[in-house]
């Protein structure tokens, strides 16, 4: 009886090799590797002639949300290697970590999370002292300079041995560590009683852990397995087609690999041919891109592959020789961001096209193919579910619904719908929404009656079964799908409709993901008018609910976040001289809205705002109509702004024009206030007064811009206020604002005149197009 | 010797690590490229240290210098570019050093570079009484160093006018460099192994956007970035700025927590990303690692000549916007907003000493 266990790395084509060489060799009984038990019973669905790289989706559903996660396979997957060898040798393959379930995995929302990994000091330290100590930059370089060079396997296996024993020490791993590895040594006790040869395939980090935990754990008689926490709504696993690009680990899959096509010639070919097929790759792609990569240039860059590749000692050139070389081929000029391969990030937005390029050539395409005999995903089964259910099946022919939102049983048809809309399944077309007989105040957003039209198409078949990626049941998917959405625009108005959708679709709680997603989607806009635009929007929605739901408090977290970047944007409008402008006044508007107290917001964002509010209105510096919402704001929550202070900062305006822009700032957030305070308008009307003729109608345009905040009956009233204030006693508040007698022919003398101004400013070009046209 | 040494403001590299460059010859044992004094392992060691027994130079990612030493052991030259302040006339002082024990043959570009301040230039007077012979002729830096097979650096190349940069491309791809006034043989000086070119450009200047293509296609361009590591440059923040403040009698570096205060607020200003992976503005000022330590000094000077202590973050507002900032009207906005909205938010005593320092600022 032997146990021998074989500590990897994922993708490592070395460790590929080891793995089969070591279980040919030994023909052992029992092969046991790292992957999620409960998949065992269906092993068998792995050696169906599927077309690699596919992988092992997870998930269960708990009362909280739906958690997912992958284990890719491909070719030169240690583990792909060990069920292919151990089958061929007549083994019973097993996987023995714990169930994706397991409580001690809540939350780790992928298999294998690099930010847990480099939360661990000791492995951190000792890769980066390992990584200064062999000259190489970045975790993935250090790897294939350890390692990939093509060593003997004897070697191999006592050099990898020691690499991880160094790199684990004694440290104790985090909680999940800990119980995935006592699961798994209980597996290898359980083999081990058997009296047979065993080998056990897994992640290096946990192979000095096992290797000390098993034997004291006695003899085991029954096959380990893990019943689902009562907590657990569903759970299970299934295979998926998996694709390069997804694997890639640059483009996002947080502990997948880089460069999966060269690592597969690597595999296939070793490192001589990788390096020249890599070099051929990036050229090729490059030139098909019409980039010229000259001929002298790539000798030179050969040359230096070379070069480096005997400077680190490696015997043929491995990937970061090769990248190394060729940057000299493909740079030119003063780089953004750092070379990309030297260190493991996602690749970065202001990485050089042209290195992004070279990269993307070392991705591959190869895209996975299931067996046609494999199991469907969940969703599948959940949409056909959820449909039959609504009675909302599609047929043949077009099926058209009327649903209104104020029907519950309507309501959960049409958030099934939106659902599939969301994830673009084809045949299920919203036609519109619209709310016939409402108030002409309601907002467009609570539109109830939704027009939608459901056929049944080839296509959403396949669709649906790739839609299954983003999770397994209908919400799940739907929500994942939309959180993506909105993490990738950085346009507010998007993000608004996008948030609308959500609601619409009944994920008005966005959940902590999406709300990270917009927050960092928040974080990328810079329009501080669209900001507002969508805050004032999105704060009308949070205020109303929609149809019965309460959205005060799921929306919070986002208006504050919103107010948060709203308040940074503002703090740097700069032009004291600056004509109003609306984007201005909205901001100050969308946090007098936020901030009022009727929404859930958080205090510390919202003192913040005023704050800024407070610095803004006394500074010269900041456009007139900013400074006069600001204490349009301020004065109205009395907030350290009495109504002296609004007459000072107005009759401290350089001249006429910016008087008119701060009143309109000031109009805007202040009105009622404004027409409440006789002092006020008295002061204002001193100023108004002294203002020499041709000031006056200069200043005209701005100050009638800011009266027009006011309806007619305030208008009215301030009139009368200002009647009186001449002694002109008192008319009624209608005749004081009516139009004024004009004859028909001073109006078409008026018009002529205007056309013929516009004409002059066209001829020299002075005029926007639509004027002249 | 060693008392000309210790009256020098600042010897060159080769004098002052003279003892580390030789022990390095002699240990030797890696294959040298012609014309070197050390194998490419051993600059690198020289360069980056050697488990303690060398010390680090400098902070940059060894695949730089790989590459860097790899470009120049072959035919192409190097050019380093990236902002100021990123230690890049370091690295090349470095290289130079190491690879050709001499870092002074040196070219200083600027708006008034001439070709005969890189080539060569005549003793007037004894071209006037002799005629163009050898014995007339002062050679310049390139003249010396293809003669001698050693490294020429060429500080803040892309300031010099495009033409005397195109002075280079014969030289740089045929190798040799032409002395029409000489007759016969000295009228042609050919490399010798060794010779390389490593130049020096800002990006923050003028860019390499002005260079020649024929000229680019020369170089082989390496970026050098800022420290990208946090703790890195906190250490060498605060080992520097140690250093200076002992040339000026000051005992003590500033408080650690200080020092983090100011390097982290630098490393967010400067990258436009704050701690919590949230946007800013990044500012038009250059705020290297270096310009880091000069606050740093500042700071501890300011501390200790004024109060009495050893600095504290209120004193990096001041130094922030007399050393960096500098002129800049929209940089000190920025600095403004940001402590006014980001570090108003954070935590510690030193920070809380950071944002309530804030209107130290100039108005």
């Amino acid at each position: 009886m032997s146990v021998e266990i074989v500590g990897v790395r994922h993708y490592s084509p070395a460790c590929a090799r080891l793995v089969a060489a070591r279980i040919a060799a030994l023909r052992p009984r029992h092969v046991l590797i790292e992957g999620p038990s409960d998949f065992n019973a269906r092993i068998d669905e792995l050696a169906l002639p599927h077309r690699l790289p596919i992988a092992l989706y997870s998930y269960y559903a708990s009362d909280e949300a739906t958690h997912h996660c992958y284990a890719p396979f491909v070719e030169f997957s240690p583990e792909w290697a060990a069920l292919v060898a151990g089958r061929e040798v007549g083994a019973h393959v097993r996987f023995v970590d714990l169930p994706y379930h397991a409580r001690a995995w809540r939350g780790e929302s992928q298999r294998y999370d690099v930010a847990a990994w480099r939360g661990r000091d000791r492995y951190a330290r000792a890769q980066a002292s390992l990584a200064a100590r062999c000259g190489v930059d970045g975790d993935d370089a250090l790897w294939d300079h350890l390692f990939e060079r093509g060593a003997d396997p004897v070697d191999l296996q006592k050099q990898l041995s020691t690499y991880f024993h160094e790199l684990r020490g004694d440290d104790a791993g985090d909680p999940a560590d800990d119980a995935r590895e006592a699961f798994m040594a209980r597996y290898v006790a359980w083999a081990a009683a058997q009296g047979c040869d065993v080998v056990v395939v897994c992640g290096g980090w946990h192979e000095p852990a096992i290797e000390r935990l098993w034997p004291s754990i006695g003899e085991v008689v029954d096959e380990p397995s893990l019943a689902p926490d009562a907590s657990i709504a569903r759970h299970g696993s299934f295979l998926v087609p998996y694709a390069d690009r997804r694997l890639d680990a640059l483009s996002g899959y947080g502990a997948g690999m880089p460069s999966p096509q060269y690592y597969r010639w690597l595999w296939r070919h070793g490192a001589e041919h990788a390096a020249q097929a890599a070099v051929r790759a990036v050229v090729a792609r490059l030139r098909a891109k019409k980039q010229s990569v000259s001929t002298a240039s790539l000798v030179a860059a050969q040359q230096r592959i070379d070069g480096l590749a005997r400077l680190r000692g490696h015997a043929a050139p491995l990937r970061c020789d090769v990248l190394d070389g060729l940057a000299d081929a493909l740079v030119d000029g003063a780089l953004d961001a750092p070379l990309p391969w030297t260190a493991r990030e996602r690749l970065r937005g202001d990485v050089d096209p042209r290195l992004r390029e070279a990269l993307l050539a070392l991705t591959g395409e190869h895209e996975g193919l299931l067996d046609g005999a494999t199991p469907q995903p969940p969703l599948v089964a959940d949409v056909a579910r959820l449909l039959a259910l609504n009675d909302l099946e599609p047929g043949a022919r077009t099926r058209e619904f009327a649903l209104d939102r104020r029907d519950t049983n309507d309501a959960s048809r049409a958030i099934v719908l939106w659902r599939l809309h969301l994830l673009r399944i084809s045949g299920y077309t919203l036609d519109g929404v619209d709310a016939p007989g409402a108030a002409r105040g309601l907002a467009p957003d609570l539109a109830y009656l939704e027009r939608w039209r459901v056929r049944r198409t080839d296509a959403a078949v396949a669709e649906l079964i790739e839609a299954g990626a983003w999770g397994p049941d209908l919400a799940t998917a739907a929500r994942e799908r939309l959180s993506e959405r909105l993490a990738a625009t950085g346009d507010p108005a998007r993000l608004a409709d996008g948030v609308v959708d959500a609601v619409r679709a009944g994920f008005a709680d966005l959940g902590t993901r999406t709300l990270g997603a917009l927050d960092a989607a928040l974080a990328r806009s810079h329009d501080h008018g669209a900001l507002a635009a969508a805050g004032l929007r999105l704060a009308s929605l949070a205020e109303q609910g929609f149809w019965r739901e309460s959205l005060a408090a799921p929306l919070a977290p986002l208006l504050t976040a919103l107010l948060a970047r709203l308040t940074w944007l503002v703090e740097g409008i700069a032009g004291a001289q600056a004509p109003a402008d609306a984007a201005d006044i909205d901001a100050v508007r969308c946090i007098e809205r936020v901030t009022r107290g009727d929404l859930p917001v958080d205090a510390h964002a919202a003192s913040a705002a005023l704050a800024l509010l407070r610095r803004r209105s006394g500074d010269t510096d900041a456009p007139p109509a900013l400074r006069g919402a600001a204490f349009g704001l301020l004065w109205r929550r009395r907030a350290q702004v009495a109504q002296h202070d609004v007459g000072a900062a107005a009759r401290a305006m350089p001249n006429a024009t910016t008087l008119g822009d701060f009143l309109s700032g000031l109009f805007a957030l202040a009105r009622e206030d404004v027409v409440a305070s006789a002092e006020l308008v008295a002061a204002l009307d001193r100023g108004f007064v002294a203002l020499g003729d041709d000031e006056f109608l200069v200043a005209l345009p701005a100050l009638r811009q800011a009266f027009a905040w006011f309806p007619p009956r305030e208008r009215g009233e301030l009139a009368a206020t200002v009647a009186r204030l001449h002694g002109a006693g008192a008319g009624t508040a209608h005749a004081l604002t009516a139009r004024l007698p004009v004859d028909v022919d001073a109006i078409g003398r008026a018009r002529e005149l205007e056309r013929d101004v516009d004409a002059v400013l066209a001829r020299y070009g002075l005029a926007r197009t639509e004027i002249g046209a | 010797m060693k008392n000309k040494e210790s009256a020098t403001q600042r010897p060159p590299v080769e004098l002052l690590h003279a003892d580390e460059l030789a022990r390095l010859r002699k240990s030797d044992k890696d294959p040298r490229p012609p014309g070197w004094q050390l194998s490419l392992r051993a600059v690198r060691r020289f360069i980056l240290g050697d488990n303690g027994k060398t010390p680090p130079k400098l902070v940059v990612p060894a695949s730089l210098v790989d590459r860097a030493m790899v470009t120049l052991a072959s035919n192409r030259a190097l050019l380093l570019v990236g902002e100021p302040g990123t230690a890049k006339s370091l690295l090349s002082e470095l290289l130079a050093a190491a690879i050709s024990g001499d870092s002074t043959l040196t070219i200083q570009g600027g708006a008034a570079t001439t070709e005969d301040q890189i080539k060569y230039a005549w003793n007037y007077a004894l071209l006037l009484n002799e005629g163009p012979s050898p014995r007339a002729l002062v050679p310049a830096p390139l003249y010396s160093g293809m003669q001698g097979g050693r490294l020429v650096r060429f500080e803040e190349i892309t300031r010099c006018p495009p033409e005397v940069q195109d002075s280079l491309l014969s030289v740089l791809s045929e190798r040799v460099l032409m002395v029409p006034e000489l007759a016969g043989d000295d009228g042609r000086v050919f490399a010798q192994a060794g010779f390389n070119l490593i130049a020096t450009a800002n990006t923050r200047d003028r860019g390499v956007n002005e260079m020649s293509s024929a000229l680019k296609r020369r170089f082989a361009f390496e970026t050098v970035f800022p420290i990208a590591d946090l703790d890195a440059e906190l250490d060498l923040v605060r080992r520097e700025s140690a250093r200076l403040l002992a040339t000026s009698g000051v005992p003590h570096a500033p408080p650690d927590d200080v020092l983090e205060v100011l390097v982290a607020s630098f490393r967010e200003l400067r990258n436009g990303v704050d701690g919590d992976g949230g946007g800013m503005e990044r500012l038009a000022s250059v705020l290297s690692t270096a310009e880091a330590v000069s606050v740093a000094y500042a700071v501890g000077l300011r501390g200790y000549y004024l109060r009495g202590d050893r600095g504290d973050a209120g004193d990096i507002v001041e130094a922030l916007a007399g050393t960096a900032v500098k002129d800049n009207a929209d940089d000190l906005k920025k600095v403004r907003r940001y402590l006014e909205q980001r570090v108003a938010r954070r935590e510690g005593a030193q920070w809380r000493a950071f944002y309530e320092a804030r209107h130290r600022l100039p108005a």
